[in-house]
Formats: C-alpha cells, sequence, structure tokens
C-alpha cells in the first residue's frame, strides 16, 4: 500500500532528459528523501507529482486516484501540499493573514463575500502559527521577513492545506544553522505527533542522514539507489558518484 | 478610530456641502462621487487582484447605455432601469472576463482593452439602437433629479453603500484569496486554489460596480455617448488610483477627486491665459506625470506614511 506511486515517469525539455522513468513510492506516515546532485531532476520531479508539468510518459497514483497530469490546484485538493525551493509566500499580507487566508480556503470559506475574514478560524490559524513558530511575528508584513522565516511562513501555509502528503523541497535552504535545527526538529514532530506523511529534497547531508527513514538518490534524472539511510551510505554506485563529490 | 472620526467627517461635509458652496460645485462632487465609484471598483482589480484591465469603461459605458435605452426605447421605469445597469455589465464583465482570465498581465491587460474596443465600436456603428457617435440625448430621469441637489444626495446615498459594500468584499475571506492570489499565483494555485474562478468573480464584481457608476452618470449629462466605453475613459480610473494610492481603500476615491478638480481648473486656467482649450490636457498630463514620480502611492499613500511616522 502506497500513498504516492510514480510509475515510470519521464519528462524531457528540449533534447535534454530531465527525469528517465523514475519508479518512485512514498508509504504513508513514513519520513522519506529524495536527494541528487544540483540537475539531477528532484525538483523536475517535484513538479512532474504536482501537476506543475505533465510527464512525457508515466503515471503518478496518489491515495487511489490517478493525478497525472491534473492541474496544481486539483493535486493540491486531494492532498498533495508542496513547498518550493525559493520561499513562496503572500508577501504583501501579515503573517496571521497568510495563513488565515489558506486556513479558510481549505474550509471552503472563501467564496464568502461579506463576513469579515480577520474575525474567523482565528484558533486554527494560531494553531499552525504555533506549530511552525511564528506566533511572535503574527502582524508582520510577509515580505520583510528574514529568509528562515519566510520557509516557516511557507511550511505554515502548507500546513494550513491539511496535507495527507507533504512536498518539501529544500526546506533548510539559506537557514542558519539554529534555524536549521528547529526545522528539522520541526518535520520530525509533524511526521511522529502529526502523523504527516513527508517526502523531501536536501542538500545538507547531515539533515538527510539524520532524519529520512528511506532515501532515493537521483543522478542525470535516474533513480540510482534507494533504501535505509545505512543502505544508501554502503551503497558503492552513490558513494562514487555522489557522496564522493560531496565530501 | 481615528479613521473612523476622519470618515465621519468626511461624510458630515458631504452631507453638509450643497448649504456651503454654490451649485456648479455640488454637481463638480456629484461627478467625483460617481469617479470615485468607477475608480475603487477598478481597483478591486487592480489593487487588490493585481489584475489590471485596460478596459473597465466597457462596464461603466454598458451600465449607462443599459439605463438610457431601458428607459428610452423600452420604457421601464427609471429605477428598473437603474437596478438593472449593473447587473447587466456584470453579465457582460462576466463573459469578457471568461476568456481574458485564461491570460495574466500584460496579456490580460490588452485582451480586456480589446474587448472593451470591441464593444465601443459595436456601440459606435449600431446607429438604428445607440445613435451612433451622437449619442442618445434626453434620457427621461425623475423629476426630483433635475435639481442638482436631491441628484447630489441620492449619488451620495449610492456612493457610500457602494464603497460600503466594496469595502466588506475586501475584508472577507473572498477578499483575502484575492491578495493572495496577487502575491503569489503559485503559492495559492499550490495550495488548491482556483486562480480563474476567482479572478473571474473579481472581474463580475467589478464590472457590477463599473456598470452602477456609469449608471449614476446618465442623470449628470441626461445623456450617453460612446466615449464613455472608450479606451481613453478606461484610463482615467487607472490615473485615479495612482494618484490617490492603490494600497488603500479610499485611495482612488481621493485620486478621483484630484483628477476632476485638476481637469477643471487647469482647463479654466488654460482659458484664462487667452490659449486654446484642446491643449489643456498637457498641463494635466504634465501634472499627473509629477505627481506619481513625487508621490509613488499616492496622497492616500503618503498620508498613512505621514500616520505611521508619528
Amino acid at each position: 500500500m502506497s500513498l504516492l506511486r510514480a510509475e515510470s515517469v519521464w519528462k524531457s525539455f528540449g533534447g535534454v532528459q530531465a527525469v528517465s522513468g523514475v519508479d518512485f513510492e512514498v508509504r504513508p506516515g513514513e519520513l522519506a528523501c529524495i536527494i541528487g546532485p544540483n540537475g539531477a531532476g528532484k525538483t523536475t520531479f517535484f513538479n512532474l507529482i504536482t501537476g506543475y508539468y505533465r510527464p512525457d510518459r508515466g503515471r503518478v497514483i496518489f491515495d487511489g486516484h490517478d493525478i497525472t497530469g491534473l492541474p496544481p490546484h486539483r493535486t493540491a485538493r486531494v492532498g498533495l501540499v508542496r513547498s518550493f525551493q525559493k520561499s513562496h509566500v503572500f508577501s504583501e499580507m501579515t503573517v496571521a493573514e497568510n495563513i488565515r487566508t489558506m486556513v479558510l480556503f481549505r474550509k471552503h470559506r472563501s467564496l464568502n463575500f461579506l463576513a469579515k475574514a480577520s474575525r474567523l478560524e482565528r484558533e486554527e490559524s494560531e494553531a499552525v502559527l504555533d506549530m511552525v513558530g511564528l506566533t511572535g511575528s503574527t502582524r508582520a508584513v510577509a515580505g520583510t521577513l528574514s529568509a528562515g522565516d519566510r520557509k516557516r511562513l511557507e511550511l505554515g501555509i502548507t500546513l494550513a492545506a491539511a496535507p495527507k502528503l507533504l512536498l518539501l523541497d529544500e526546506p533548510t535552504c539559506g537557514m542558519s544553522p539554529t534555524e536549521t535545527a528547529s526545522t528539522i526538529e520541526l518535520i520530525q514532530r509533524l511526521n511522529q505527533q502529526q502523523k504527516l506523511t513527508l517526502l523531501f529534497t536536501e542538500h545538507k547531508m547531515d539533515v538527510v542522514f539524520a532524519v529520512a527513514e528511506r532515501i532515493a538518490v537521483l543522478h542525470f534524472g535516474r533513480l540510482i539507489a534507494e533504501g535505509k539511510p545505512g543502505e544508501i551510505r554502503a551503497n558503492e554506485e552513490v558513494r562514487r558518484i555522489y557522496l564522493g563529490e560531496a565530501s | 478610530m481615528a479613521r473612523l472620526v476622519g470618515l465621519g467627517a468626511l461624510v458630515a461635509v458631504l452631507i453638509a456641502l450643497p448649504a456651503i458652496v454654490p451649485a456648479f460645485y455640488v454637481q463638480l462632487t456629484t461627478e467625483i462621487l460617481v469617479m470615485a465609484v468607477f475608480s475603487v471598483a477598478t481597483n478591486l482589480l487592480f489593487g487588490y487582484a493585481g489584475m489590471i484591465s485596460f478596459g473597465q469603461a466597457a462596464y461603466y459605458g454598458i451600465g449607462a447605455y443599459t439605463l438610457a435605452l431601458l428607459v428610452m426605447t423600452v420604457g421601464v421605469p427609471f429605477a428598473v432601469g437603474f437596478v438593472a445597469a449593473p447587473l447587466v455589465a456584470a453579465l457582460f464583465a462576466a463573459i469578457v472576463g471568461f476568456f481574458c482570465v485564461r491570460l495574466t498581465i500584460i496579456y490580460f491587460a490588452m485582451l480586456t482593452l480589446g474587448f472593451a474596443q470591441l464593444l465601443y465600436s459595436i456601440v459606435f456603428q449600431w446607429v438604428s439602437v445607440t445613435g451612433g457617435d451622437d449619442g442618445l440625448h434626453g434620457v427621461p430621469i425623475p423629476d426630483a433629479f433635475h435639481q442638482a441637489t436631491t441628484y447630489y444626495y441620492f449619488t451620495l446615498a449610492t456612493t457610500i453603500v457602494s464603497l460600503g459594500v466594496m469595502w466588506r468584499i475586501v475584508q472577507s475571506p473572498f477578499g483575502y484569496a484575492l491578495r493572495a492570489i496577487r502575491d503569489n499565483r503559485e503559492r495559492a494555485e499550490f495550495n488548491g486554489v482556483n486562480l480563474r474562478h476567482y479572478q473571474l468573480i473579481a472581474f463580475t464584481i467589478a464590472g457590477f460596480f463599473c456598470g452602477l457608476a456609469g449608471a449614476l452618470f446618465v442623470p449628470v449629462n441626461k445623456a450617453v455617448f460612446p466615449n464613455l466605453l472608450f479606451w481613453s475613459k478606461s484610463a482615467e480610473p487607472l490615473f485615479a488610483i495612482l494618484l490617490g494610492g492603490i494600497r488603500q481603500f479610499l485611495g482612488p476615491a481621493v485620486g478621483a477627486a484630484i483628477f476632476i478638480l485638476l481637469e477643471q481648473f487647469t482647463s479654466k486656467f488654460w482659458y484664462l491665459l487667452g490659449l486654446k482649450s484642446v491643449y489643456w490636457p498637457i498641463v494635466m498630463g504634465s501634472v499627473i506625470v509629477i505627481l506619481i514620480f513625487t508621490l509613488p502611492r499616492g496622497l492616500a499613500g503618503l498620508l498613512a506614511r505621514v500616520r505611521l511616522a508619528r
């Protein structure tokens, strides 16, 4: 039983094969990670499963639905929500408004034209802000936040959508070591306490091996290895083409 | 709180206005109020939804023509025509918007302009119905509205209600969703928001209020003419938005006042200098350029910053 299953997914841009026949699945409740050197196809793979691009070939099955090529707003609606490598937040709105807007939307209340939004869904919005540790800056305009806080805010926005599977594209990118540590702690907490299934990409190897239960390695668009952290560490090919380069 | 007091004072001044100033200025204020509704409605798209429409005059003009045609040709009571006008404008906006929201940014803007010019040329050419270039004159209006002060109060009341409703909309969950789409389309979309639905609804609402403004304008001139739909008319609320301030709800209303007063006084001043009146837009244009460079967030934006700084 898998929550997400990519079946032999292909994508090329012009003459470049970005993703070549990747088979990959995410099981309910796990905390999985995709690694690979720059240009390995990690982000493209995310884009293929969330509907940003349509695969040239192959299928994507999520929670029993065939979501291949569905537009992003449909994939999000079935519970597949992602963050971006470069933080995407609602930059001219306050932190609280960022979260509240998306909580209201998920509760199907966004087609309410006359209620005062700032009075609705306070508790749930505050719970999300609390989870990502932004209760101290609810009135700050999102565009003025530090890079690390913007990342956390985007994480909060994705959580406001109540995902079944959360895809995080380099969640600690641009963060200081302290921020990185607290983000890792948050990811683990979401996985263990909220039973949220997570799939993330990451460049920092210490992060990957510290938290991931299962690791998949992409290289030139191919899935070259997959397994527990110990197995990946021991894998000859991975050591040669990936870890070797990194160290 | 200070904001409520200021607003109350403004409304009090507007109510007392006919007792203070000559009739000419009462009519001028009526025009400002009409343009305020037109501009704030356009800013629902521009400022709140991030959709720059170059074709809002189409819905303004459709509102005006709907009222004029229903009253003159069909013979319905004025009140019925007045209620129908914004609804017909909203219907047209929904149809045009259906196509336009498929495009973004400048392509969206160009398509709104294209549709508006299309509607303009239909009004211009369909002489048997619309009177073509001459427009329709002598639109019958209720007797009471012949009196400038009475019509001023009617316009003031309609303006307050319209702006009140639009204010509620921007503070509502729907308004929040529009701002989210404006700020980051992708983030909204990847949280499940169907951007086109929301933008189409916004476009239709804006069309409704632009049509209402157009209908409000009819008794001012007792006539309608194709220029109400022309592209230069679509530019006027955009000027008002830039002059008044895009990020303040009432900014475009302030801008509308600046625009109409500038138009009045530059043309008069020019005339007093003994220059041909056709050249006065040069003055108007220069003033707008200077204001936009010196007050990039508009006059209301400047006031907001002064308040924050204190």
